[in-house]
């Protein structure tokens, strides 16, 4: 390549002087440089590829691995067959955990979409004191899941808690939060919506603003109302931010673990369990890892799935 | 006929400020009762009707949070571990993200696709075999250990490549006319207008690391490296009769206020590098 280049050069020299002392001069420097870039494209680049492998890739086909294998940290895997696919099939608790997850997230998710588009909207549209109010919707995002579980636990507290107390006052019954399964089930996906509401209305607000006006204005022009405006202008500009919303949202969801620990326990019952929670049961305190690694995995596949299912309704949509 | 109109979207811009600040007030009040009893004593947290302000104020419940829980040394493990990470995940993702934007080599988009692939695994599902490589690397009950399997993420190396792509290759080439070596042209002349990723990605990794539960329930064990959500959820876990109930909620707004000062102090950068990750 290069001894073609300064060949061409070469060609320059007789009708352009000037130019073939600059690309010269430039393939002498490009040529040197070049080494130096991959010694510097090496320097960064192996360690990066080194952790990823080391700390994505190998763990999954570990997992795979494992679950043929009895192990406990301690002993050396031992070798069983199919026994915890087997198991997995048959066990009552896998497929409660994995309705349990599921239910939140179908739950959660659209609720959650609808109301942190309804209010970045509303904050959007917002003239007075619009930084004041977004930074406090969003505050609640910055409260760590420990501390928001602990905080609900104690404000959801079936005899003690404030919510029961308020409710009392406005002449409705104490509702069994946090003890009966449904309500349990209630309380959590009230804990997911209070945090997350935020920061997903954040990403619409930036969606919002990157909309082109003018858009609004032909709208306008055409005689739509803003009910109108709404559906035909902005939802169609922000579909993008609603794609990523919809998937992070729904990763985060099947990925449930210290927010339900907390809050519940994942009781009553194993009512409110996540996939997670049952998997660290096992892996860390059962110290089952053949099996949890079952588990883990069946998760991996769960959400590359919900993933690959969205991208393509998607596109299916966008044709 | 103007004046009209005025008034009238006047007055919906004010029913707009109504709804939302008691959207606002509503979303506060968890936190509102959670500070507000931190204050209070056992006796007080459940009484009804809610007073915002205790009779009595209650710093104890803080002295003993802090000290007789030692919540002192989880709040610093969980700094030092965050320290740690921070360091090292800005510096390695800002590095990889600007070789990925910047320079041309073979299997550069095979690499990408590599590491980008990493945002579909959810990570807690290579726990146990990470578990595994950490105890190899004699590593676990460490800060270090704590910090190891988030040194780098897909997501900031996506983010700053995205950041990176941004700067005018000229820039660079005058540099390396220049004669400038890589990482020379780096430290001088890359990370200096790579200022503003570099920060949205440090406040989102700092809230990220500040939080982590998981894993630390798995690495950090022992007390002396137990961070401040593990230390949380031992005391909840612990909670005998109503008495220590005021020391946990004061150990969960010392566990918040980190984020928080750092919310208040850079709220415009805050909102403005969680935009970054729906647009980028």
């Amino acid at each position: 390549m290069e001894n073609r280049n300064s060949q061409f050069a070469g060609d320059l020299i007789e009708k352009k002087p000037t130019v073939h002392g600059m690309a010269r001069r430039s393939a002498i420097v490009g040529s040197r440089m070049l080494n130096h870039d991959h010694l510097f494209i090496f320097v960064v680049m192996a360690p990066m590829v080194l952790f990823f492998a080391t700390f994505f890739y190998y763990p999954i086909l570990k997992n795979i691995y494992l679950i043929f294998f009895d192990y406990d940290y301690l002993h050396p895997p031992t070798y069983i067959g199919l026994a915890n696919l087997e198991r997995f099939f048959h066990d009552p608790v896998v497929l409660k955990v994995f309705l349990n997850t599921i239910t939140v997230t179908i739950v959660s998710v659209p609720l959650l979409i609808v109301l942190s588009l309804v209010v970045s909207v509303g904050v959007y549209r917002l003239r007075i004191a619009q930084t004041a109010i977004r930074s406090i919707i969003f505050s609640t995002f910055l409260t760590t899941w420990i501390v928001a579980g602990i905080t609900f636990k104690f404000l959801f507290n079936p005899e003690l808690g404030f919510v029961n107390a308020f409710l009392h006052r406005l002449g409705i019954g104490a509702v069994p939060w946090l003890t009966d399964p449904f309500w349990a089930m209630a309380a959590a996906i009230m804990l997911g919506i209070w945090k997350f509401l935020g920061y997903f209305m954040v990403i619409f607000l930036a969606a919002l603003y990157n909309v082109d006006p003018q858009l609004y204005e032909a709208a306008k022009i055409d005689g739509a109302n803003s009910l109108q405006q709404f559906f035909y202008v902005t939802i169609p500009a922000i579909k993008p931010a609603m794609v990523f919303v919809s998937i992070v949202a729904v990763i985060n969801y099947l990925r449930f673990y210290q927010q339900i620990l907390i809050l519940t326990g994942g009781g009553p019952y194993r009512s409110t369990e996540t996939i997670l929670m049952y998997m660290f049961d096992l892996g860390i305190k059962s110290r089952d890892v053949g099996y949890a690694s079952t588990i883990s995995l069946a998760l991996f596949v769960v959400i590359f799935l919900a993933s690959q299912i969205q991208i393509r309704v998607t596109k299916a949509y966008s044709n | 006929m103007r004046v009209v109109i005025f008034k009238r979207h006047q007055a919906s811009q004010y029913l707009l400020l109504f709804f939302l600040a008691s959207l606002s007030v509503f979303m506060l009040l968890p936190l509102i009762w959670l500070v507000s009893s931190s204050f209070k004593g056992p006796g007080e947290i459940f009484q009804v009707p809610f007073h915002l302000l205790p009779k009595k104020m209650m710093l104890d419940n803080y002295f003993t949070a802090w000290r007789r829980v030692k919540l002192q040394s989880a709040f610093l493990s969980s700094s030092i571990a965050t320290s740690l990470f921070l360091v090292f995940h800005l510096s390695l993702c800002t590095t990889s993200g600007y070789v990925f934007a910047k320079f041309r080599f073979r299997r550069r988009n095979i690499l990408f696709t590599f590491v980008i692939a990493t945002m579909m695994i959810p990570q807690e599902v290579t726990y146990f075999a990470v578990f595994d490589t950490v105890r190899w690397m004699k590593s676990i009950n460490t800060y270090w250990g704590l910090a190891l399997p988030f040194l780098y993420s897909g997501f900031g190396v996506f983010l700053m490549r995205q950041f990176a792509l941004s700067l005018p290759d000229e820039f660079i080439e005058s540099a390396k006319i220049e004669g400038c070596g890589n990482f020379a042209i780096f430290f001088r002349i890359v990370l200096p207008n790579l200022k503003q990723g570099v920060f949205a990605l440090g406040i989102l990794a700092f809230s990220f690391m500040w939080e982590e539960y998981a894993w630390a329930r798995i690495c950090a064990a022992s007390e002396k490296v137990r961070t401040l959500s593990i230390a949380l959820t031992f005391l909840l876990k612990d909670i005998s009769g109503n008495s220590s109930i005021p020391a946990l909620l004061a150990g969960s707004v010392i566990a918040m206020v980190p984020v928080l000062v750092i919310f208040i102090i850079f709220q415009k950068q805050f909102i403005q590098s969680v935009m970054s990750t729906g647009i980028k």
